[in-house]
């Protein structure tokens, strides 16, 4: 899987009542709207929510079970900031995968997904790296 | 605030996070996971009970890295979990920083490393944030 060849493409509008409630939150003093805030670091986690209801990739593509996961790590890198009012396209693929013998017995499966966000002239504006676990059964 | 670096220049508490910070932030973000909320289903899982999200404890240390340089400064954010918070933790950020030689313009390059910590010293995530600081910032001031 690649960019060019991604799980899932989905559109996003970044809006300043998401914004709110996100800075809310996480307890960020919200900025004015007339201002286009620019996002917090974090806040492109919100994009899932873009998806069709439900969508979790490592459990659709890799059967990962919800109930033995765990986030492990998770990086935003910005190309330029992203603003309230920006509407982008992202694009979900995994990129890539691994196993480790856990240290409670049974094998650790590891997923690096990433979300490539463009604006609406195709340019790179931000991309989001999320390494996600699925430990051994039985633990 | 005295920036040293390599030393602790800015502490701040999140919390205690109660069961409806939790509801907050997952209705925010869209992601509805129920371990975070769902106690019969963390059970299921085999926790005692619900744990707090982790891109909760990201987002605090966002908000204190954005209240620190400036929200609109900061190109890389990066956080590693190293292990579960619960309902009633009461979270301590604190970040150290790292001015690189490379400054390119009116840009400071600066790092920031944050770490959260629960009420009884256990880290709970590690992170690094990124950022472009200009020269006059009041950040770089009040050295």
């Amino acid at each position: 899987m690649t960019k060019d060849n991604p799980a899932y493409t989905f559109s996003i509008q970044v809006e300043y009542g998401k914004y709110l409630e996100f800075a809310t939150a996480t307890g960020l003093k919200p900025k004015a709207e007339k201002d286009n805030p620019v996002v917090p670091p974090t806040f492109l986690a919100t994009a899932e929510a873009w998806l069709p209801p439900g969508t979790w990739p490592a459990g659709e593509i890799l059967g990962f079970d919800l109930k033995r996961s765990l986030h492990g790590e998770q990086e935003f890198t910005f190309h330029k900031p992203v603003r309230v009012g920006d509407r982008l396209t992202g694009r979900i693929w995994l990129e890539s995968t691994f196993s480790k013998a856990g240290s409670r017995g049974g094998e650790m499966r590891f997923s690096i997904w990433v979300t490539d966000f463009d604006d609406e002239n195709g340019n790179s504006v931000a991309q989001s790296k999320m390494t996600i676990i699925e430990t051994g059964p039985g633990k | 605030m005295t920036l040293i670096e390599n030393e602790v220049i800015a502490t701040r508490e999140f919390g205690p996070i109660s069961r409806t910070d939790i509801v907050r932030y997952q209705g925010a973000s869209g992601d509805l996971n129920p371990i975070h909320h769902d106690v019969e289903f963390a059970k299921s899982a085999g926790f005692d009970d619900v744990f707090v999200v982790g891109m909760l404890i990201a987002g605090y240390l966002a908000t204190f890295a954005s209240d620190l340089v400036g929200v609109e400064s900061i190109t890389n954010f990066k956080i590693r979990f190293q292990a579960q918070t619960w309902p009633g933790d009461l979270i301590t950020c604190s970040a150290k920083f790292t001015r690189h030689p490379e400054a390119s313009g009116n840009l400071v390059p600066v790092t920031l490393e944050l770490t959260a910590k629960n009420q009884n010293g256990a880290l709970a995530a590690t992170a690094f944030a990124d950022a472009q600081i200009p020269k006059d910032s009041s950040f770089l001031s009040s050295k």
